[in-house]
This record gives C-alpha cells, sequence and structure tokens, in this order.
C-alpha cells in the first residue's frame, strides 16, 4: 500500500531515468537510456562494461509493465504471480536456438542477482511482495519475476530508415538488398521451424519495440529480424495455433478469415506487407478492423474465390455476401518495383496458403538474379 | 538390386502434401535434420538416478504417470506432457533433489512446459491445487526460476512426439497404430 501511495505522489520518470531498475546490472551492464517499449517489455541502451560494448537490455515479466498481451492471446496479462510470462518463455527459448546474421543476436539472459536469493524469497513471501502491481519494481533490490534480455546493440530500424529517408523506396538497389535479408533470416527461422508471428516495419506510436532492425555501423544496411515475442515453434504437421497473432495490418487473409491451422506461409504475407511498404513509403493495408484490413486487401488483390482458394468457404469467418472486388494492377500496387519485384510481390500475397512462395523458393526467384553484387557491394543510401 | 528396390520403395510423402501448409512439406526435411542434431544437443544423462542418492526409478516413474494424469486433467495437448518430462529429465541430470522436493520440480517443469507450449496454460493456482496445496504459489514460482537456470532457458528441444508426428504422417497408420505408437512413447 505504502509503494503505490508513493508511486501515485511521483509521476514515474519517463524520460530520462532507467525507471526504478537499477544503474549498474550485476556489476556487469551500465544501463543509459530507454530505447523502446512495446506490448511485451522495455528496451534499454546499456554498455558492458568489461568490453565497453553497446548493447540491447529488454526487461521482460515482473510488475505490470510487461503490458496486458491482449496482441499475444496465448498468455494471460504479464502478472509476477504468474512467473515468467510465456511469451517470454517462448522468445528466449526460441531465440537462444536462432543464429544467423538476419536474427538479432541473444548475448545473455539474467536476473538482477542483486536481489534477495529466490528460496528465501519465497520463504519470505507471505506479504504482498508477488502481488505488486506498481511499475518498476522499488526498493528492496529488484522485482523478483524480472528477467533481463541482453542483445547485440542495433540503432537503426527500418522504420526509423524510411523517416530519415523518405526517398528510401525509390533506392531499387537498396529495397532489394533488404528484402533479400529479410526472407534469408526468415528462411533461416523457418528451417528452424519457428514461426515469428509479428514481422512488421511499423512501431505504434513511434515508441515501439521494434522488429526489422538495421545496422549501418561500418556503412553496410545489415538487417535484423527481432522481437521474437509472439514467435513459437512449430511441429510437422503443424496443430492448431492461437489466431489472435500477426499485427492488423500485416495479418494475412487465413488469420482475418478465422482460420486456426496455419504455418510459415503468414510470415511471407507480412514480410511482403513489409516491402511493399518500404517501397511505396505507406502501409499496404492499413486497415481498422480484421473486417477492414480484410477488405482492404480484398480491393487491391481482388476479391478471392473457391478457384483461386480451394478451401476457402471452410473458413469460419468467410461470407460469401462480402463484397466482390476485381483488383487493381500490380503496376498500380507496387509502381516503384520492376517487373521481376511486382511477380515476387504477387507470389508472396497468394491468397491460398498452400500456393503461396515460401521464403526458400522466394530467395531464388528471379528479382534476385543480380543480388550477388549486391551482397559483394552494399547499396548505399 | 536392393539400390532399386530402394529407390522404388521409397516414397516422397512431402510432395504429396504440397498442397497442405500445415504440412510444411517444403521445410520439413530441413527442419528433422537439424531436429536430429538438436536432439543430441540437449538430451538427460540415462544413467542419472545413480548420482540422485534419494530417488530411485520406481519414484520417477510414479511421478511421470501422475504427470500423466495432471495432463489429462487440464485437457494439456500431449507435447507439454513430453516437454516437462524433458525438462525433469534434464534437470535430475544436473541437481540433487530431495524426496520431498522431487513432486515439486515435476509440476514445476509442468507449468513452465504448459506456458511454452499451450495457447491457454493453466494459472499458477491450477497447477499449485493439483498438489492437494501441498507446494504454494510462491514454491513454485521460486523453483520455476531454479528449474530455468538449470535448463539455461533451453526449453525448445524436440521430444519423442515431435518424432513421432512426423511418423505417423508419413506411414498414414489407421487409428490402432496411432494410439498404440503414442502410448508407447
Amino acid at each position: 500500500m505504502a509503494t503505490a501511495a508513493a508511486a501515485a505522489a511521483y509521476p514515474p520518470p519517463r524520460t530520462s531515468a532507467t525507471d526504478g531498475l537499477p544503474r549498474l546490472l550485476n556489476n556487469k551492464y551500465r544501463l543509459e537510456r530507454r530505447v523502446g517499449e512495446g506490448t511485451y517489455g522495455v528496451v534499454y541502451r546499456a554498455t558492458e562494461l568489461a568490453s565497453g560494448q553497446t548493447v540491447a537490455v529488454k526487461v521482460r515479466g515482473g510488475a505490470g509493465r510487461g503490458g496486458a498481451g491482449t496482441v499475444g492471446g496465448e498468455m494471460r496479462p504479464d502478472d509476477s504471480e504468474e512467473g515468467v510470462p510465456s511469451s517470454a518463455l517462448r522468445e528466449i527459448a526460441l531465440l537462444l536456438e536462432l543464429r544467423h546474421d538476419n536474427v538479432v543476436r541473444l548475448r545473455e539472459v539474467t536476473r538482477d542477482l542483486s536481489r534477495p536469493d529466490p528460496a528465501a524469497a519465497a520463504a519470505a513471501a507471505a506479504g504482498g511482495r508477488y502481488s505488486s502491481g506498481a511499475g518498476g519494481g522499488g526498493g528492496g533490490g529488484g522485482d523478483s519475476a524480472q528477467l533481463f534480455l541482453v542483445f547485440d546493440f542495433v540503432d537503426m530500424d527500418v522504420h526509423r530508415l524510411m523517416q530519415l529517408y523518405p526517398a528510401l523506396g525509390a533506392n531499387a538497389a537498396l529495397v532489394k538488398y533488404l528484402t533479400y535479408q529479410l526472407l534469408c533470416g526468415l528462411d533461416y527461422c523457418h528451417r528452424r521451424r519457428v514461426l515469428h508471428r509479428d514481422l512488421k516495419p511499423q512501431v505504434e506510436g513511434g515508441w515501439g519495440v521494434r522488429n526489422l532492425l538495421v545496422d549501418v555501423r561500418g556503412g553496410g544496411h545489415s538487417l535484423k529480424i527481432a522481437d521474437f515475442g509472439l514467435s513459437r515453434a512449430f511441429g510437422v504437421p503443424v496443430r492448431l495455433l492461437s489466431p489472435e497473432v500477426v499485427t492488423l495490418w500485416y495479418r494475412p487473409p487465413e488469420l482475418l478469415l478465422g482460420g486456426r491451422l496455419y504455418g510459415s506461409p503468414v510470415d511471407v504475407w507480412s514480410a511482403a506487407c513489409c516491402v511493399l511498404e518500404l517501397s511505396n513509403r505507406w502501409p499496404l493495408f492499413p486497415g481498422a478492423t480484421e473486417i477492414d484490413t480484410l477488405l482492404k486487401i480484398f480491393e487491391k488483390l481482388g476479391s478471392p474465390d473457391e478457384a483461386t482458394w480451394p478451401g476457402l468457404a471452410d473458413l469460419p469467418h468467410w461470407r460469401p455476401q462480402l463484397p466482390r472486388y476485381p483488383g487493381r494492377s500490380w503496376e498500380e500496387i507496387a509502381p516503384r518495383l520492376d517487373p521481376a519485384g511486382r511477380d515476387l510481390m504477387r507470389r508472396m500475397l497468394t491468397y491460398d496458403p498452400a500456393q503461396r512462395i515460401t521464403a526458400a523458393a522466394a530467395l531464388r526467384h528471379p528479382y534476385f538474379a543480380d543480388i550477388g553484387p549486391l551482397l559483394e557491394r552494399p547499396p548505399q543510401l | 538390386s536392393s539400390g532399386d528396390l530402394r529407390k522404388k520403395a521409397w516414397i516422397d510423402v512431402d510432395s504429396l502434401n504440397h498442397d497442405d501448409p500445415q504440412a510444411v512439406s517444403h521445410y520439413a526435411c530441413a527442419i528433422f535434420e537439424y531436429l536430429r542434431e538438436a536432439e543430441l544437443m540437449r538430451r538427460a544423462n540415462p544413467d542419472y538416478l545413480e548420482t540422485q542418492p534419494e530417488i530411485n526409478s520406481k519414484m520417477r516413474s510414479i511421478l511421470v504417470d501422475w504427470l500423466v494424469e495432471v495432463s489429462e486433467e487440464y485437457r494439456m495437448v500431449p507435447d507439454t506432457l513430453y516437454y516437462a518430462v524433458n525438462f525433469l529429465d534434464r534437470v535430475l541430470t544436473l541437481q540433487r533433489v530431495s524426496r520431498s522436493q522431487l513432486q515439486l520440480v515435476g509440476i514445476t517443469c509442468m507449468w513452465i512446459a504448459a506456458k511454452y507450449e499451450e495457447i491457454y496454460p493453466p494459472n499458477v493456482s491450477e497447477f499449485s491445487y493439483i498438489t492437494d496445496n501441498t507446494y504454494s504459489r510462491e514454491q513454485l514460482v521460486a523453483m520455476e526460476e531454479e528449474v530455468l537456470r538449470h535448463l539455461k532457458y533451453e526449453l525448445t528441444v524436440p521430444t519423442a512426439k515431435t518424432f513421432l508426428r512426423r511418423l505417423l504422417q508419413v506411414c498414414s497408420p489407421d487409428d490402432q497404430l496411432h494410439f498404440v505408437s503414442n502410448y508407447l512413447t
């Protein structure tokens, strides 16, 4: 009770401070400033003291701050009583398995070791310690449920790059180079039977956890897929999964129509939405609701039917009386891409997930026939 | 020759499944190549019981039987159970556990497995309740931290179920073979 009153009296120091977290984490990292905040945690820029390297520290779980996880659907609210949230367990366990140039590197997972021994804490847990809802976990050596994920620091992302360089979409070589890397990272994840389920360049309110990072050090533009908070490993064959995944604008039609059986094609759809947003400098299907997003898709790509998408009629939310649109030309949908690029987008945005091109096949598409020289000499802005 | 015979006997099940996205046919081979390697990296020591002074194979099997019941009670998917047993054996490989703590380790592994695998996992109170409240929620939360430390958060492991699902896909069994093989693993 006393802590809640104190929190009300002093507004949270959102701008400069580290929100009551120790500035020094385990005598190993110095937290410097908050650089992002998403559904699943807050990200700080920090320095690893021993090496002087800049790292990103993501705080997961713990008191309140993790958010209620309405996007996830597969978890209950981040509640320290529930221990480590399931989205955090998955994000960590999956990232530990992924080692690829186009996937952000998780260096370490740690707790705040300065807090009391967990066994002793459990013994003393009769009090309100575990039920405190105050953000940032006040004194007493930190919050027991908080996890710190230490990543390589990457200071640019696709969204910011687009804001800083309005002409980015016109740079055909750079768009192709970024697209290729995105598909390389995605292909790698799918080979490791990991679905990302939340690819997007957008960040809510410009202050979110960024999913598509771009490392601009050394003059290159090395793309890294990040934020695996909604990811999970799938089996072969894939079993029933949660329908409440993927941010609305990037959500594929099989999910919008209520399909519960889906697989790696969902990420391919989202990836195409990202590429076209990069190229057009405008989101492809910015719907306000699920049905609005669906109609925006139909309006651009033409309404699907049983002939183009066998099994369509079995999807729970499909209604034959949905408006029928003829669709637009690909010159109109992707004005800045060359014909090969448009063809690749058409294949990635195929309605029927079974016919949608895989990330592996996309990498062999003629659009990338001239990728060799670009990989050797990365294009510049 | 036998080489010819083998070629003929080989049906490419994945090419038959290209129209089914759930079969992830294009990735199946690459995935299983990797899983067979991954299986070797995070395995329990089959002889760990020799290092556990207070636990014998009888106790482990009673615990596992009980975990099977828990998974049925809460209608969890089979994968959750296989994960739980994998976690349990790996923890017992690394850490001496007293007889009185064995069930706590077991139920905590189940809780972690459920959070990792289930769409709607039961909450911690339900896991505490199913032990007849022998262990409190706080004890589960504290044990979770210890278990995760031993597992180094490496929860993405292939289990027998992972391979069985694939084998059953390939040999398209009738229901009886399906149930018998699931029972045996």
